[in-house]
């Protein structure tokens, strides 16, 4: 089947063989397969377990790309193409907390970086090291750290002592109550 | 208050990776690779200068020569009261075209075609160098007025192959250009059309001149447009279409 190609102007598809959109003049770019591309400055808690819009290598499709088909983070400024935005941030109740490439997080009651902001009276089942929050650059995973209560991405609890991949917008649960998002933000 | 209502374009066409041409009206300098039309309206009280500049095809670096050019002369724009002024802005525009060329070894022989229009009062002054165009429609006729430095393609034979025998910059040595003048008187509804040679060579003058006659000009800026990428598009295009005074706002 051929590629379904799509003005990155005006988003109309574009027939096969036709070689710009005939309102906006602009060439014609591979239409993002199922899911609709959401922008990528997104309120996070708005769109739960969405798929973040990654753009895998030579995403547009554009044989003469500036950016040989990966746009740079802040989007393509020629075809559209929104930019692999770095989803390394947790956004908690009281802030986001971003995590560093070198530097994991450690979510719990002692020992950890935020332990000051989980108060015992309120987040009392949350363990003195409950998970452990990992970052490669662009993406985070959550190790949980033999915690009493669990971990939880989107309310499906993860398996002890292994890493688990998060996307932007899952929703990761520590115990019952201390929740954060993932999100792409950096402050 | 008299205006004139100018409508912009500029294209990397279907064949070429970058846009190496430059349009500039009234100091706003175009900077996209698939423009759309843009659609400008001036108060003609000062001059107001439009101008194409066409980089080097082929040449890495034709699109900084066409900007560093269209910079030089848009910066000098204010003081073109008279063709003297736009000659030595268009001078001024070469020599910073082979300044910019001194910086980077792979710079060396970067050039540009330029055509600028004028339009002062009820005079106008079209200055160019190289292939780039400016025509006058009037009455419903198209009449070239820039003159081309190119030499004539022989009989039924088209210029898609053009040998420009002088550009700004374009040459390893610094050489000195002679550029085109032409002067006349400016009548309300005149309509100027200024395009590098992508246009030029895709359509033929009767087509250029039937689709540039359209009422609406952002109309018919699409239509040159649409017409040239349906030709092929072999080069970037920019059209430039300035029409002169017609209501008043």
């Amino acid at each position: 089947m051929a590629q379904q190609m799509m003005c990155p102007g005006c988003k109309a598809d574009i027939p096969a063989g036709v070689q710009y959109c005939s309102s906006c003049f602009l060439t014609p770019v591979p239409k993002p397969a199922p899911e609709p591309v959401e922008p990528p400055a997104e309120v996070p808690a708005a769109a739960p377990a969405s798929i973040p819009p990654a753009a895998g290598p030579s995403a547009c499709g554009d044989p003469d790309c500036v950016h040989d088909g990966r746009p740079p983070a802040a989007g393509c400024r020629h075809c559209g193409l929104p930019g692999r935005t770095a989803a390394t941030t947790l956004r908690f109740e009281w802030g986001p907390v971003p995590v560093p490439p070198d530097r994991p997080l450690i979510v719990g009651r002692e020992q950890s970086p935020i332990a000051g902001r989980i108060d015992a009276g309120q987040y009392g089942n949350v363990s003195r090291r409950h998970a452990e929050i990992r970052s490669d650059g662009t993406t985070l995973t959550v190790t949980d750290l033999d915690s009493m209560n669990g971990t939880f991405v989107n309310d499906e609890r993860v398996p002890a002592g292994r890493a688990t991949p998060l996307r932007t917008g899952d929703r990761v649960r520590f115990a019952a109550r201390l929740e954060a998002t993932v999100t792409g933000e950096s402050a | 208050m008299r205006c004139m209502d100018v409508v912009a374009v500029t294209h990397r066409g279907r064949e070429r990776g970058h846009n190496e041409d430059t349009v500039s009206v009234a100091g706003f300098q175009s900077g996209v690779v698939e423009g759309q039309p843009v659609r400008f309206t001036v108060d003609s009280v000062r001059p107001v200068t439009c101008l194409v500049a066409d980089g080097l095809g082929g040449h890495a670096e034709g699109g900084r020569a066409s900007r560093v050019a269209a910079a030089t002369i848009g910066d000098a724009a204010p003081l073109f009261h008279d063709s003297a002024a736009v000659v030595k802005a268009v001078r001024a525009a070469n020599d910073a075209v082979y300044e910019e060329m001194a910086h980077h070894r792979a710079w060396t022989g970067m050039g540009s075609a330029i055509v600028v229009l004028v339009v002062a009062g009820d005079r106008m002054i079209c200055v160019n160098v190289g292939d780039s165009r400016c025509f006058l429609l009037r009455d419903g006729h198209l009449v070239q007025l820039s003159t081309d430095d190119s030499p004539a393609p022989e009989a039924g034979q088209a210029t898609i192959a053009t040998v420009v025998t002088q550009t700004l910059g374009g040459r390893s040595d610094r050489g000195e250009v002679e550029p085109h003048v032409h002067e006349s008187e400016v009548r309300p509804g005149d309509r100027f059309l200024l395009c590098s040679d992508g246009l030029t060579d895709e359509l033929a003058p009767e087509h250029i001149e039937e689709l540039a006659r359209e009422a609406d000009p952002v109309a018919a800026v699409e239509g040159l447009l649409r017409a040239t990428l349906d030709a092929g598009a072999h080069d970037n295009v920019s059209i430039v279409l300035a029409t002169v005074g017609v209501e008043d706002r």
